[in-house]
């Protein structure tokens, strides 16, 4: 009887597992136009993406790595922005879709942040701002803060100078394969130094080879004060990944 | 010649710009009807000697990147730090021979009479000239080689003596470095000829070098897995993939053909990989041709380079035994989700340098669809190309999910029955001869001196940085 019942949740998991992958699988990689594998460059296709997300109750989605693979790496461009005369340290992840890195950076932040998650869909944003305000009472600096904005990471609404740190995570993968491909992540990316104070960061994590995102970025940095570095990153399973900082000149 | 390629190029890629060859000084040279290929590159010489003495005239103290203390550590990865004229990697197109990408190469090179697939040969006259060759120029350096096949009897013996557990990849390095008996360069440098004739000697023994590998990898397969049965004469009037086929013991014609292509599309692959800055260093020390290209060929047989062909196909038997024969895509999804989920890598995926499937892996697929498609193997190589990137993206783990050139070719190989898996890096070798060899010719012809980087400790560099 046991026997059986288990057998019975063994194979509704399984089924209701494969449903899910099911469905997930046609719009990802389904004949249409907005499928993720051939699309990607397409904002339809990330709407469609966040609706399905929402649509399952997906509440965290984060491409390549999570905040505990990222947080050492990015800490120290945290530290190195604080300015005597600034609250907060402020950085703005483009792209943010469902990643919790931003939260999680923010919850568990010693000094005061501030943090944009900027996305051109509002889907994720809605997400996250509710997820937020969930968590809002463990916050270990009550001077940091998450705010949430819709936004092209082509043309940022904000002033020059306004961050000290920009995260791409897998946004710049995207750009490219827009139509307007390379161009628009050139300008992704030079948005990004406009943002920056002198000094700050701009930080992408991607799965793109050094040799392929070393030509794009110093490709765009050439003639601007800017200097491009990178650092593998291992993980357990092992894909690799890369975070590639491009640093402001001051 | 060159207008010709360029009016081709832009029929079929005429969204792109092209990317400037250095052929465009070049044309009045290469003539159609001319086809000594040594001639050709004794009137390219001077003209490439002077546009880089004046290019670096110009521009030699220009500063072209930073280096950091990470990149010391991390084996040089993209640091720029040397000079490959035959390819590189563009982006978006995958590889492109002195400009050509893979597409535009089956398109241009000539093929064998009454094939399809480009003749090695070809390729290796566009790695060396910069041009696209004409069928006779092609059939002419077909001819060359069958000429210069023959092994001395010492390499032949040598190769007999070898016990049948030493590893393919071993006595195919040790055969060559052992060739090197018949080595002009060596001979003429101890006779002290002037180093503006380097490249002749250098041209010759490559020449040599090349005809001659078939040979020394037929000897090998034919003892380790043909109980030592004869190679057979070299016929001159077949080309160098068909005499390979044949000294292997392969009747197929369809398996000459995907000679062609396997033998094209793994020559050369941008300078900075290991066999081909093995074979560059080493020749910078001017180590003859043999001894050049031996050493890199025990690069290309690391684990880390050239054996992720062979992983690919152990990966893909075991999938089958543990599939049990053909399985719906849903099961296999789930299979495949499951392997990513539990931290496993799907062997050929993953680690892939292009924003789009590597044209390598297209065409060596698109040959599968016309000649195998019904074989269980592809079917399953296709299956995984349907379902695979689709779960790395689905699981976050990548957003260039595609395949590599590795994800495929063994699937081919074996189609033909060609199944010994430790073999096939030793075809990879015989292909990469010849953009490491164009290259070393090239070295010498510009004169490219001895390769000598400045290391450094870690007392050192933490010095230099001023840490603590």
């Amino acid at each position: 009887m046991l026997v059986c019942t288990g057998r019975l949740l063994h194979v509704a998991r399984v089924l209701s597992c494969r449903a899910r992958i099911k469905q997930f699988m046609s719009s990802v990689s389904g004949s249409g136009d907005d499928d993720l594998a051939n699309a990607m460059g397409k904002r339809d296709t990330w709407e469609n993406f966040y609706k399905t997300q929402s649509e399952q109750g997906t509440k965290q989605f984060d491409w390549f790595v999570g905040y505990e693979e990222m947080v050492d790496l990015v800490s120290p461009y945290l530290r190195k922005q604080r300015k005597p005369h600034k609250a907060h340290v402020v950085a703005l992840d483009i792209g943010c879709g469902l990643s919790n890195v931003a939260l999680q950076m923010c919850l568990s932040s010693n000094e005061p942040m501030r943090i944009v998650c900027a996305d051109i869909v509002m889907t994720p944003l809605e997400t996250m701002r509710q997820q937020y305000q969930s968590t809002r009472g463990v916050v270990r600096n009550s001077e940091s803060h998450l705010l949430f904005t819709m936004a092209d990471a082509s043309q940022l609404p904000f002033r020059d100078g306004y961050f000290d740190v920009v995260l791409d995570k897998g946004t710049t993968d995207v750009i490219i394969r827009s139509s307007r491909g390379s161009d628009l992540a050139k300008t992704v990316v030079q948005e990004s130094l406009r943002v920056l104070r002198g000094g700050g960061h701009l930080l992408q994590f991607s799965d793109e080879d050094p040799d392929i995102r070393l030509t794009l970025l110093n490709g765009v940095t050439r003639g601007v004060r800017a200097t491009v570095t990178f650092k593998e990153i291992s993980t357990s399973h092992g894909m690799e990944y890369f975070m590639y900082v491009v640093q402001k000149e001051n | 010649m060159s207008m010709f390629r360029t009016v081709t190029a832009r029929l079929y890629a005429p969204t792109k710009p092209l990317i400037p060859r250095f052929s465009n000084g070049l044309r009045k040279y290469a003539t159609q009807s001319q086809t000594d290929l040594k001639e050709i590159l004794a009137a390219m010489i001077p003209v490439k000697q002077e546009e880089i003495k004046s290019f670096r005239s110009q521009h030699g103290a220009s500063k072209i990147g930073d280096i950091q203390v990470d990149q010391l550590y991390g084996g040089m990865r993209g640091m720029k730090s040397m000079i490959c004229e035959t390819s590189v990697l563009d982006p978006e197109e995958g590889i492109r021979f002195r400009g050509l990408s893979i597409p535009e190469c089956q398109k241009v090179l000539p093929t064998a009479q009454g094939g399809e697939e480009p003749l090695p040969e070809g390729l290796f006259w566009l790695l060396v000239t910069g041009e696209v060759p004409t069928q006779a120029q092609a059939e002419w350096l077909s001819r060359q080689w069958a000429d210069r096949a023959d092994l001395p009897s010492h390499v032949v013996t040598m190769l007999d003596n070898f016990p049948g557990n030493l590893h393919p990849m071993s006595q195919f390095s040790a055969a060559i470095s052992a060739l090197n008996s018949e080595s002009m360069f060596a001979k003429k440098y101890a006779e002290g000829v002037h180093k503006s004739k380097y490249w002749e000697f250098a041209y010759e023994d490559s020449m040599d070098l090349i005809a001659k590998l078939p040979t020394v990898a037929a000897k090998i397969y034919r003892n380790l897995y043909r109980d030592g049965s004869s190679i057979g004469a070299i016929d001159p009037e077949k080309d160098w993939s068909a005499n390979f086929t044949s000294m292997l013991g392969y009747e197929e014609p369809m398996f000459t053909e995907l000679m062609r292509l396997y033998l094209t599309i793994h020559s050369d692959h941008e300078g900075g990989n290991v066999s081909a800055h093995t074979c560059h260093l080493v020749g910078s020390a001017l180590s003859d041709p043999y001894l050049s290209f031996a050493a890199a060929m025990n690069g290309l047989a690391g684990p880390l380079h050239g054996l992720a062909n062979q992983e690919v196909l152990v990966w893909l038997t075991k999938l089958q035994e543990d599939l049990g024969g053909e399985v719906s895509d849903e099961q296999l999804r789930d299979f495949i989700w499951n392997t990513l989920k539990g931290g496993q890598v799907v062997p050929g995926y993953g680690h892939a340098v292009l924003r789009k499937t590597d044209p390598r892996y297209t065409c060596q697929r698109e040959f599968a669809l016309k000649h195998l498609p019904d074989d269980p193997m592809f079917k399953l190589v296709s299956q995984l190309y349907k379902i695979v990137p689709g779960v790395l993206l689905e699981q976050g783990k990548a957003k260039n999910p595609w395949p590599n050139v590795d994800a495929h070719s063994g699937v081919l190989l074996q189609y033909y029955g060609c199944k010994e898996m430790q073999y096939y890096t030793v075809l990879f070798g015989v292909s990469r001869a010849l953009g490491c060899l164009a290259s070393y010719i090239w070295s010498r012809a510009l004169g490219l001196p001895l390769e000598r980087p400045k290391s450094m400790s870690t007392e050192g560099l933490k010095k230099l940085v001023g840490a603590q």
